[in-house]
């Protein structure tokens, strides 16, 4: 993979949250905690949509950048990944994130102190590849499987796609020539400017 | 990232001014005068502010920092449970912080006793704004409420939910006007009645989150995590301007006392001017070699002081030299050489160097040191303000009882206390940990 992206198509996306439940069961992800949902601009009014949002594994992350003891990495893909051994829970990520990403357990003795938890493109952490410890602390790691993010691969219109940027971009601009409209893909913009590239 | 043609003018010019201010310091016959540097505090400086001519500092190390005008320290204000995210004058002598713990503390600025505590959030408190008659304030939380307190009766007049999202910044507009920013992209304004705060309007929403906000005559300026700028004509709220910077997010938002001038800081650690006359963008200071300006506040009409990772805040002459006021290693002191050193102090130095010291005094660090950790009970060292529940836990810090730490996690072993959520899974990387400590501790 050159570099992986997410991207969703607001014209297709249905509001069915399949991503967000297929999430949650892949890495049994705990009560309170979200690592995907879907956003509905516009609910109920002419002009709704919905996206399906997560960490977007940006070019130039913001949360690697304002980070206090440096516990993000990313992978030789640009998926964005961190280390839930030194992460503090200081909340500087969230605070960073465009897409509201970093999530927080409330089980810590300061209620915004647990350690953060996010969207790791079903590639797992530092842990050893489909350990046991990789899987109770980042979820499945389907990418050292050979498999794609869960989220896309249960998206029944395939408003999700999830993989290498250059591929997913590829079949958004032949959905919208075909269509003749909807070509904004809402967050590509902010999550991996003008490159394709990390 | 898109491309940044302002980082690039930026830093041209700073490769071009800085010889000229050499030969200029030169031919006057001495070198310029070096900006203050506030050292002290032992974790980042997130929230900065002026009082009069004080400097005003909110640090993760759970303290707020006084400072003289020339970066001289004058006092530290503890009270906090957990980092200070904010920091504000409440004129009359009176500062007012808001942290991680959920508190706000209003303090005696000559004294530095907590004069009083506001409870009733349930997240961290990010923003306060005083209103411009001096008598209330507003909060932000992120537990996702907006309060009004009274702040001569310590009363609270209102906290109420401002949707789902998290609320990082208040601003106030006029005695009876407030506006709230959220994580969520809704600025929303209230009014101020009778019953506390009314929901006014929602100005914008469905974009992506506000971080920031700054008030001016007949503006309000923005920051969001898209970094973006935008400002709204006051009272009307018709949009006046919208820059981007192209490089995520904006996390500070400044204005000097004249409100001429604005000034960003953005998660790639550059400060950028904005001349609010015609919101043209200005000069741009590649300030932070590595990370994000956290935080912002002008001194006077000409300059301002910085914050990032590093433990220290620093003063910039926005019309001076451009040089990077945070170096590449500034805030990096957990980081080894993992081939230089064992995996004991390993350990240490990314998972607990944070907010420990091993050395006598505690370096201001948001936890206590562990010189002689063993044998010690915990919650017993002089001068660190102990969570209850540590002191009453009635443990003996030793090998076996470090190793149940660090196995079970604080949250289990040490219910309560401040420590955050650490488990060390490996028996060895434990092991490893108490031997390195039991020789660097002595």
């Amino acid at each position: 993979m050159g570099k992986a992206a997410f991207l969703c198509d607001a014209e297709r996306c249905i509001e069915c949250n399949a991503c967000v439940t297929a999430c949650k069961n892949e890495h049994e992800i705990p009560w309170g905690i979200n690592r995907r949902r879907v956003v509905t601009i516009n609910d109920g009014r002419p002009g709704e949509k919905s996206i399906s949002v997560a960490c977007m594994h940006c070019s130039d992350a913001p949360c690697m950048a304002v980070c206090p003891v440096d516990c993000f990495y990313k992978t030789a893909d640009g998926i964005v990944l961190h280390s839930k051994d030194l992460c503090i829970g200081c909340g500087y990520c969230f605070y960073a994130c465009p897409f509201g990403a970093p999530q927080y357990p409330q089980a810590g003795n300061f209620g915004s102190r647990g350690k953060m938890d996010k969207c790791t493109f079903c590639a797992g952490g530092p842990e050893e590849n489909n350990s046991p410890a990789e899987f109770q602390k980042y979820g499945r790691n389907r990418i050292a499987e050979g498999k794609l993010p869960i989220c896309a691969e249960m998206c029944s219109t395939k408003a999700l796609l999830a993989g290498d940027a250059d591929d997913v971009s590829s079949i958004f601009r032949e959905r919208v020539v075909a269509r003749g409209f909807g070509g904004d893909s809402w967050g590509w913009g902010t999550a991996y400017g003008n490159q394709n590239d990390s | 990232m898109s491309p940044r043609p302002r980082a690039r003018a930026g830093s041209v010019a700073r490769r071009r001014l800085a010889p000229c201010v050499v030969l200029l310091a030169g031919l006057l016959g001495g070198a310029a005068a070096a900006e203050p540097v506030l050292t002290g505090h032992g974790g980042p400086v997130k929230g900065l502010a002026r009082a009069g001519e004080m400097i005003l500092t909110a640090s993760f190390d759970n303290s707020v920092g006084l400072w003289g005008p020339g970066g001289t320290h004058m006092r530290w204000l503890e009270g906090h449970a957990a980092a200070v995210n904010v920091v504000i004058d409440a004129g009359r002598g009176r500062l007012l912080s808001g942290g991680d713990d959920f508190e706000i503390i209003a303090w005696d600025a000559d004294s530095g006793s907590a004069l009083q505590h506001f409870s009733g959030h349930r997240g961290k408190v990010m923003g306060l704004a005083l209103s411009p008659d001096g008598r209330h304030f507003a909060s932000a939380s992120w537990d996702g409420a907006v309060g009004l307190w009274d702040l001569d009766t310590g009363t609270r007049l209102a906290l109420v939910q401002a949707g789902a999202g998290a609320v990082n910044a208040v601003a106030f507009a006029g005695p009876d006007r407030l506006y709230s920013a959220s994580a969520d992209g809704t600025l929303r304004r209230w009014e101020l009645g009778e019953s506390g705060l009314e929901p006014g309007r929602d100005v914008l929403t469905g974009g992506f989150g506000i971080n920031v906000l700054v008030p001016g005559p007949g503006w309000l300026a923005y920051g969001t995590v898209d970094g973006r700028i935008g400002a709204l004509a006051l009272p009307s709220e018709e949009p006046l301007a919208e820059i981007s910077l192209e490089r995520t997010p904006v996390l500070a938002l400044a204005a000097n006392p004249a409100a001429t001038l604005l000034a960003a800081g953005d998660g790639q650690g550059f400060i950028t001017l904005i001349e609010t006359a015609d919101w043209s963008l200005g000069r741009a200071l590649h300030a932070a070699e590595r990370g994000p300006v956290w935080a912002l506040a002008f001194l006077d009409d000409h300059r301002l002081v910085a914050a990032g990772l590093a433990d220290h805040a620093a003063v910039w002459a926005v019309d001076g030299p451009a040089e990077p006021l945070f170096t590449m290693a500034a805030g990096q002191r957990f980081k080894v050489d993992p081939a230089s050193v064992g995996n004991g102090e390993r350990q240490f130095a990314r998972k607990c160097s944070v907010c420990h010291s091993l050395t006598p005094g505690d370096a201001r660090r948001a936890g206590p040191t562990l010189h002689h950790i063993f044998g010690r009970e915990a919650g017993a060292l002089p001068g660190y303000s102990y969570s209850e529940a540590l002191a009453a836990s009635g443990i003996t810090w030793s090998p076996e009882t470090l190793d149940r730490l660090f196995d079970l996690g604080p949250e289990h072993y040490t219910p309560g206390s401040k420590m955050p959520m650490q488990r060390i899974i490996s028996a060895q990387d434990r092991a490893d940990l108490i031997d390195y400590l039991r020789d660097a501790t002595r």
